[in-house]
């Protein structure tokens, strides 16, 4: 359930964005989320909605991109997506693989008025 | 209209998380942040590790539950300052509980604190708190499937210790598969095989722990 403390965590950043930018209603906040972090959409959506109801931020959308996880072979130096966890290098196989991204949970944009 | 905001939704945490590193360093303490799932052996270890270190180094306990002061209880001893954190339902800590934690304990008068975080597999990994490292206890009496299905446990982590060993000869469990799959998961991961029950492996654990704090 790390899903709840998420949404409340992106409630904070986005109320602070509205004070700045003047916004009175948000319509949606688009995120970047690596396969990694686990995190269950749906539990994140339902959260926010929830966390959200009766608040200026009633009825916003979250959009979500998933970012897929990418290794880096630490013998010959090429970048591939793992589709498991258990890949080897594509290109030499080599068995050791550093993950370069797929940990990702940032907010990108807020569009509202 | 569209604005561009480019955050870490979990930024604010890893403001307080740094906050407390500071005073961590400040104080020369080493941090570990011991995570498992409910039941792994976190606070036994802590026992047998206050035991067998105490005389060499300072220790001093967080104990994260969601209820209960049970862990606590069992940690207390003279000497060994400990300080209790009911989460009410949250199932992980975060920097602000710990700084607030902070507040209860003399940090310039320890040499190690280790946070025994509450026992899950996913949660607690999203949440810095500011320690030097994570370890991860991992009993065999768990299933060995376990870096598959939790694997940024397993790549957050510097040291994995695996427990319960003696009950390897009564549980299904593959330690060279674990020790496979956490490797691929994470090349840098430590892995020291245990038994908080009888002790074996238990010098190991000791050294590795020595020589973190003695680097210091």
């Amino acid at each position: 359930m790390h899903e709840l403390s998420i949404a409340q965590n992106i409630i904070d950043i986005v109320c602070d964005q509205m004070r700045i930018h003047n916004l009175s209603r948000v319509e949606s906040v688009s995120l970047r989320i690596g396969l990694m972090r686990c995190v269950v959409i749906e539990s994140l959506s339902f959260s926010f909605d929830v966390l959200t109801s009766g608040s200026p931020l009633e009825g916003a959308r979250l959009e979500v991109e998933e970012v897929p996880i990418r290794g880096r072979c630490t013998e010959c130096g090429h970048g591939f997506t793992l589709k498991t966890w258990m890949d080897d290098c594509p290109l030499c196989r080599g068995a050791r693989v550093e993950i370069i991204s797929g940990k990702e949970l940032d907010i990108v944009s807020i569009e509202g008025d | 209209m569209k604005i561009p905001v480019v955050k870490k939704v979990l930024e604010a945490n890893e403001r307080i998380a740094e906050e407390n590193r500071r005073l961590f360093e400040e104080n020369e303490v080493f941090v570990i942040n011991l995570v498992s799932g409910p039941g792994a052996g976190k606070t036994t270890l802590l026992e047998r590790t206050i035991e067998g270190l105490k005389d060499q180094h300072r220790f001093g306990v967080i104990e994260g539950d969601i209820q209960s002061t049970l862990d606590a209880q069992r940690i207390a001893s003279p000497g060994v300052p400990v300080v209790q954190i009911n989460t009410g339902g949250a199932c992980h800590l975060d920097g602000n509980m710990i700084r607030q934690a902070l507040d209860k304990l003399d940090l310039g008068s320890l040499d190690v604190l280790i946070v025994e975080n509450v026992g899950n597999l996913v949660c607690p990994v999203e949440f810095d708190i500011g320690e030097d490292c994570k370890v991860m206890l991992l009993s065999v009496s768990e299933g060995d499937d376990k870096p598959l299905k939790y694997p940024l446990i397993f790549h957050e982590s510097r040291l994995l210790l695996i427990n319960k060993m003696d009950l390897l000869p009564y549980v299904d469990f593959n330690v060279e598969r674990t020790r496979k799959e956490s490797l691929k998961i994470n090349p840098h991961l430590e892995i020291i095989e245990i038994s908080c029950k009888t002790g074996d492996g238990l010098p190991f654990w000791f050294d590795w722990l020595r020589e973190k704090v003695g680097g210091r």
